[in-house]
């Protein structure tokens, strides 16, 4: 057990789950002395259906106030504005959330304006400037990774200055996550393999890197575990409701581990990748895990050697050398991505150059990866990293996850 | 794991861990729109001047701390409405504890008052009739502990409650204020989180979130018990200790206590031994009946009690025989370490055979079907504190 000489960890979110947890909406609600809820969604969320699958489930017994299911994928100050003018024309006193990270973020930003009265949301930009509880507002993942229901941020764009603003309050935490199989049963192959590799992710650099503590650990260990069981019975079994459940678990699992430990280079890495290519966070994650293993693997082989447990169970554990374990898992994680690139019949990337925009065209040429570079130099996210990298490393990291190989740890600068 | 159909968790307590943990109050306070904060604090608090760290913690902010000593006596309502009528008159506007046990238990009395405007807690009922949440409320916890501060629990002057809106929202773990309590203190602390981290990874209702909690209940609790031989006891098996009991809370939240529990709180009616004592005792029956009765000891629990080195080669079908074996082995060395003060099984505590039926029938009679079968069963194996793998 890794005690750390300060660490915090809290995740107010209640968590409601299984086969039928949306029919406990309405009685949540009414705990929380709601009646008339506004539904905010995004446009694939509504037109997939699963608006109305919601709706079945609760409306003989509670009545819906609206719902607006026009929020983009980059959530924006003007459209949490609109919602919130919508919420209190139709007079709601709830938010219910269907959908990933931009629809979450900009009910939040409505709560904001709905509980303050107000029609400025950048007042409450920051940390901490939100002081008082809001009006009840009910989290419903669409997809199993970005667990995002437990966080209290919100992220949402400001148009007229190209900027994104953070908002950051206890406050902002929703009252409940609901995850409710029917909301992923549907997901696309592609979709399934890279949201739960994402939440992989998130576990495994919570349980890896520098911030981590004793709690999110086991919250970390146990999103891993369900994860490498699940995820392979879910391609092969798309309609299997049990592993979509735990799969909604681990990825929520994973975000209250992350939310608690922070994250590492592969997310550094990702997130520049995302700004500067285009690629889906999801993909990301999955192609630079292993690479983010490897180089950290000096400072911090003996944590990603735990994970063996998760992914393969304690006999096989005990059965591998101690020096082997790391490794074990690093090939491990090779072998999912291999299997899920197989069971999405090559939509899923395992490499950098095997990405794909939309137009068919390859995402990241090679000759993009300078670009990454920068902007991962410019990202928060590495400060919990174990071990530094400068442009040249970089540069070796991404060269090796275009390619497809494995990382040359010869080449690995060891720093302190 | 085998994960149930449907699932339900909560947990609104925030930990703050480690060095100068108090020094992180101001920032948790502002966002929570806390500027005046009624502290209680406990007499060992007073006597040895935690306060002070506190109030160091505390003078380039903004907070205005006011601070409080109630009497050291039987909770009584009288002594409730004093202290909400203290709070409301000095324009108070969150709770903040220093010290555990009843003082905890009359801190959430006074928080019922405060929040609600009702001057019976009792008129809630005892389970879940608080339905809004009360006013901000932080624990500053002890090593000294009994395991509930953190929970949605109160018991106190015939008033029984359970509610999720009763766990405070922070819970600060300072190097400064877990206290210096002697021996005896800590090893109760240490077993009664122990206990409840076992129950928890060994109960039908076991989930990956209150695993959370539970592993890390068990973890802390036995390095904190394994190393309790050092005098005066180390500040990192405080520091243990403490976190041990705070996330024994937090697995009990705002739930009914498991059987193991109910259990321990009979058998310490008797006199004979204390809740912790009793706890203790039960454990490594608790282990192999529950084993017995879900087929399996999850490798996570043996893993919190021996170490993933250790517990990873074990086949399954030895697990429960070797945590059951771990558990006792722990409460050997206990006993001699205290020189048989703390006992290793229940004649060790005075118990008979011919003394079992009564404590079985004093068991809760809410049990389920089968409980006070195995409550009996339980209560057997704990009187010669032998391991039996077949568990009945």
């Amino acid at each position: 057990m890794h005690m750390p000489a300060y660490f915090e960890y809290g995740c107010g979110v209640k968590i409601v789950a299984g086969h039928d947890a949306l029919e406990h909406i309405p009685e949540m609600l009414a705990r929380l002395g709601a009646k008339r809820p506004l539904i905010v969604t995004d446009p694939g969320v509504a037109g997939a259906g699963l608006v109305d699958i919601l709706t079945a489930a609760i409306k003989d017994r509670i009545t819906i106030g609206g719902v607006e299911d026009g929020v983009p994928p980059d959530s924006s100050i003007q459209t949490v504005v609109a919602i919130a003018e919508a919420y209190r024309r139709q007079t709601c006193d709830a938010l219910i959330a269907i959908g990933g990270g931009s629809v979450l973020d900009t009910a939040k930003g409505v709560n904001i304006l709905v509980s303050e009265d107000s029609d400025d949301l950048l007042a409450f930009r920051g940390s901490g400037t939100v002081k008082r509880p809001l009006r009840p507002l009910l989290a419903v993942p669409t997809t199993s990774g970005t667990g995002s229901e437990t966080t209290l941020v919100a992220v949402i764009k400001d148009e007229t200055r190209h900027r994104k603003m953070a908002f950051a309050s206890p406050f902002l935490i929703p009252d409940a996550a609901v995850l409710d199989s029917r909301m992923t049963l549907n997901l696309p192959p592609v979709i399934t393999a890279s949201t739960a590799m994402d939440a992989m992710t998130h576990a495994i650099e919570a349980y890896t890197c520098l911030a981590k503590n004793p709690l999110s650990d086991v919250g970390a260990l146990n999103a891993v575990k369900l994860i490498s069981r699940h995820l392979p019975q879910v391609m092969a079994t798309p309609e299997d409701a049990e592993g979509r459940l735990a799969l909604a678990l681990a990825a929520t699992l994973a975000g209250m581990a992350f939310g608690n430990s922070m994250v590492g280079m592969v997310h550094n890495i990702g997130h520049a990748l995302g700004g500067v290519c285009g690629v889906p966070h999801g993909s990301c994650m999955a192609m630079l895990l292993p690479y983010g293993l490897e180089y950290n693997h000096h400072k911090n082989g003996h944590l990603t050697a735990d994970l063996l447990v998760p992914l393969a169970g304690a006999d096989t554990y005990a059965r591998t050398p101690p020096e082997r374990r790391a490794d074990t898992v690093i090939h491990m994680i090779r072998e999912l991505n291999e299997s899920l690139h197989q069971a999405c019949e090559g939509r899923y990337p395992r490499f950098l150059k095997e990405v794909r925009n939309a137009g068919g065209a390859q995402a990241v040429p090679r000759d993009a990866l300078p670009r990454v570079v920068r902007a991962a130099l410019d990202d928060a996210a590495i400060l919990f990293n174990p071990e530094d990298l400068d442009y040249d490393d970089y540069i070796l990291v991404l060269e090796h996850a275009w390619d497809g190989r494995p990382l040359d740890r010869s080449l690995i600068r060891r720093g302190p | 794991m085998q994960l149930p159909d449907q699932l339900e968790f909560s947990c609104p307590v925030k930990l703050l861990y480690g060095r100068r943990a108090l020094e992180h109050l101001p920032y948790e306070f502002g966002a929570r729109n806390v500027r005046r904060p009624l502290l209680l604090s406990d007499e060992d608090a007073v006597r040895e001047n935690r306060m002070r760290a506190l109030t160091d913690a505390l003078r380039a902010s903004e907070i205005e701390l006011g601070a409080v000593e109630p009497p050291a006596q039987g909770i009584d309502l009288d002594l409730v409405h004093e202290l909400a009528a203290i709070y409301r008159d000095r324009d108070h506007d969150a709770l903040l504890v220093m010290g555990g046990g009843a003082l905890m238990d009359l801190a959430k009395l006074v928080n019922i008052v405060v929040s609600t405007g009702q001057d019976d807690p009792a008129g809630f009922g005892a389970s879940n009739g608080i339905a809004q949440r009360l006013k901000p409320m932080a624990l500053i916890a002890p090593a000294a502990a009994s395991g509930g501060e953190a929970s949605g629990h109160v018991k106190a002057d015939r008033i029984e409650l359970q509610s999720i809106h009763l766990m405070p929202d922070l819970a600060v773990i300072d190097e400064r204020t877990v206290g210096a309590p002697d021996q005896k203190a800590v090893l109760n602390a240490g077993l009664t989180a122990l206990a409840f981290g076992v129950e928890a990874m060994l109960g039908a209702k076991r989930n990956p979130m209150v695993d959370i909690y539970a592993a890390n209940a068990v973890q802390m609790a036995m390095a904190a018990l394994q190393s309790a031989a050092e005098m005066p006891v180390a500040l990192t098996t405080r520091m243990l200790t403490a976190s041990a009991t705070v996330m024994a809370g937090c697995i009990l939240a705002g739930k009914a206590p498991g059987k193991l529990h109910r259990l321990g709180t009979c058998l310490a009616a008797t006199g004979r031994l204390s809740f912790s004592e009793a706890l203790g005792v039960l454990l490594p029956a608790a282990v192999t009946l529950e084993a017995h009765k879900h087929g399996r000891v999850p490798a996570r629990l043996l893993s919190a009690l021996m170490g993933l080195e250790r517990s990873s080669g074990t086949p399954v079908g030895q697990r429960s025989l070797l945590a059951a074996t771990a558990l006792m082995s722990l409460l050997n060395d206990l006993y001699r370490l205290t020189e048989g003060r703390l006992p290793r099984n229940l004649r060790d505590a005075g118990f008979e055979p011919d003394d079992l039926a009564a404590v079985c029938a004093a068991f809760d009679e809410t049990a389920g079907d089968g409980d006070q079968d195995a409550a009996m069963v339980m209560l057997q194996q704990a009187l010669d504190g032998k391991p039996n793998q077949s568990g009945c």
